[in-house]
């Protein structure tokens, strides 16, 4: 750690893992319920279960980003952050939006709009708490003697995502309408602008972790992070199937979003390429691991398993399904939890000063969360392909293919225990580091690799 | 590897450096991609409708495709001159292509305009059929690829006034030509598929 004002990154990255906890609480809640064992529904109804299962995952994300932020930016700036103190302001304050909220949907204060389910009044608070974390950002950017690509992409994907969650805030009396703007702040943030944010840390972590050239990773990763990109906003389109827009949209959205696993597949690419070309002295094993996982995970969940579903003509019988579910569960893992889980491997070794960073609990961590979130993948699928063929096919009733699908998720909590297994070692791991110290600051130097020419 | 050795492999143009730097490459490579993959498309979807897309086609106006062609494939051949010009050293020459290229681009997108005019009044949009919604995407896609790559050349035609580039250092105007010449490609692929092909 370079300076005393990243440690602000920590409490973002604590507060991470407390909500993914939770997020992971409620994931059983409702395999449970799915299996017939609903034995909380008085006080935790499904529709309330999974409100919160995928609002946590959006806010403990975020949360993680927003700790990225704070870490990278001085660092790349080279010089303290702007503002601790507002930065702890903004921290604290969105942790209280966070928790109104999550107790809300247990009330039943929600807007009832899928993935955008905060209220709007809440909306506003989420609003301003992103303006002053992105005015604390800019400001430290501007103050500093540097302003790498780097900082300027991840800062500009920030920036981009705030913007983004606005056309979510608009009132819209038509259902179509509604839908059309609301896919702006899901599928634009998640195929589009956190691409950007996901270029930012990669390149971040790749320039650190192989001690290649920044230029050549910069330069390449870019190239790649900008088609990525480029195809998701038209990509888009593949959420606009059967919702009530016109009908070219089913053209759009196929041929650009069975794009996007091509830019996908290039970062995976490079990033292994750049792994394989930089030396492998440098000794945070874990953080290496998560940083290449992210690369290859995102390509098979976002990539291969989106593209699975994303011609029209396959997703007239899947939208909707659980099919979504297993292509949603390993994207996120992949692209984004990951990329959490790594920049917080490889920053808290150096806020913390303690080499915990190539320990069997660490490597335990990552293994079974992997194998344990292919697993819960595969249980989705084989659930996911089970009920098109009953429902879309066969024509049963919601609720009695619902019935025959209960074994699938037998399966899919057998794998989610493996899964959790996994994140609560990592969690272990992230306990055994304590909070930041100053006496970390400056010891860097022992943590890197040795630069290769 | 030298400083002096890295400009011979670059003057020898082999795979990892073509004219233009491969990133224009990259990029030519996926366009193309992106509207074969149309193309297919609206190659299987004609095979399953293929009266309404002959009935369609005939409702195109083939005259201002063939002239569009010529306009577009002519400014091709401009674009090519002005780096053969400014490779040989002669700058003026060069100038004066791009500026040919660049008016040519704006009498296609003057055609193309006014086509597209003529569909409108006929009350022919992007949802009066398939065929249609995809000659509206398509040639829409390709219109807006002209557009920016006139904003390029006109980028290049500045730069290039200002002596800013010369017989050795113009690796911007090659990719700049790249990017038009990918105009002039699409072009030849949506053309006859589009109003000549049964």
């Amino acid at each position: 750690m370079k300076f005393k004002s990243q440690k602000v990154a920590y409490y973002f990255f604590a507060l991470s893992m407390l909500l993914f906890s939770l997020q992971i609480v409620y994931g059983f809640i409702m395999a449970f319920a799915h299996m017939g064992f609903d034995g909380l529904h008085e006080w935790i109804p499904f529709n309330a279960a999974t409100a919160t299962h995928k609002n946590l995952l959006v806010v403990w994300i975020l949360s993680g980003f927003m700790g990225a932020g704070y870490f990278i930016i001085p660092d790349e700036s080279d010089t303290e952050l702007w503002s601790v103190p507002l930065a702890l302001l903004q921290f604290y304050s969105f942790a209280i939006v966070g928790v109104i909220a999550v107790v809300g949907f247990h009330v039943g204060w929600f807007e009832g709009r899928k993935f955008l389910e905060i209220p709007r009044p809440l909306d506003y608070l989420v609003a301003l708490n992103v303006i002053l974390f992105l005015v604390i950002l800019l400001m430290t950017m501007f103050k500093g003697k540097k302003r790498t690509t780097t900082a300027w992409v991840l800062t500009s994907g920030l920036v981009f995502a705030a913007l983004l969650y606005l056309p979510g805030m608009i009132w819209f009396d038509n259902h179509t309408v509604d839908s059309f703007f609301r896919w702006w702040v899901v599928h634009l943030w998640v195929e589009g602008v956190w691409e950007l944010i996901m270029g930012g840390i990669l390149a971040y972590l790749l320039i650190k972790l192989t001690g290649v050239d920044r230029e050549v990773i910069e330069k390449w990763l870019y190239v790649i992070v900008g088609l990525t990109f480029l195809s998701g906003i038209l990509g888009t389109g593949h959420h606009y199937y059967f919702i009530g827009v016109p009908k070219y949209w089913l053209i759009v959205g196929g041929i650009f979003s069975s794009l996007e696993p091509l830019a996908f597949l290039g970062m995976t690419l490079f990033a292994i390429q750049m792994y394989r070309k930089g030396n492998k002295k440098h000794p945070n094993k874990l953080a290496i691991y998560w940083t290449l996982s992210t690369a290859v995970v995102s390509f098979l969940g976002a990539g291969l398993l989106g593209l699975a579903h994303t011609l029209p003509g396959v997703n007239l019988y899947t939208h909707g399904t659980l099919v979504t579910a297993m292509h949603g569960h390993l994207a996120f893992w992949g692209a984004y939890a990951s990329l959490v889980l790594a920049i917080i491997s490889y920053s808290m070794p150096l806020m913390t000063g303690r080499k915990i960073y190539d320990n069997s609990i660490g490597h335990m961590a990552f293994w079974f969360a992997n194998i344990g979130m292919i697993g819960m993948t595969m249980a989705f699928a084989a659930a996911g392909v089970a009920q098109v063929y009953m429902e879309r096919i066969m024509g049963l009733e919601f609720m009695k293919a619902q019935l025959e699908l209960e074994p699938h998720f037998f399966v899919l909590i057998i794998a989610a225990t493996v899964f959790s297994i996994g994140v609560t070692l990592f969690i272990i791991n992230f306990l055994k580091f304590g909070a930041p110290v100053d006496e970390a600051i400056g010891q860097g130097e022992e943590f890197s690799a040795l630069q290769t020419s | 590897m030298s400083s002096e050795q890295h400009v011979l492999s670059r003057e020898k143009n082999d795979i990892l450096h073509p004219p233009g730097g491969i990133l224009i490459w990259i990029l030519i490579f996926l366009e193309v991609i992106t509207f074969m993959i149309a193309l297919s498309v609206f190659a299987y979807m004609r095979s399953r409708n293929a009266a309404m897309f002959a009935e369609s086609q005939a409702m195109l106006n083939p005259l201002l495709g063939t002239v569009n062609t010529i306009v577009l494939l002519s400014s091709g051949y401009f674009m090519a001159e002005a780096v053969r010009k400014l490779r040989a050293g002669l700058l003026k020459l060069s100038v004066r292509y791009t500026l040919v290229t660049i008016l040519l681009g704006l009498v296609f997108i003057a055609i193309k305009s006014f086509e597209y005019s003529q569909k409108i009044e006929h009350g022919i949009g992007l949802e009066y059929n398939t065929f249609f919604t995809f000659y509206w995407l398509l040639t829409g896609f390709h219109l807006i690829h002209v557009s920016v790559g006139i904003v390029i050349l006109v980028f290049i035609y500045f730069s290039l006034r200002k002596g800013r580039y010369d017989a050795r250092d113009h690796e911007d105007v090659e990719t700049g030509a790249a990017f038009w010449h990918m105009c002039d490609l699409i072009w030849m692929l949506l053309f006859p598929m589009l109003y000549l092909l049964h």
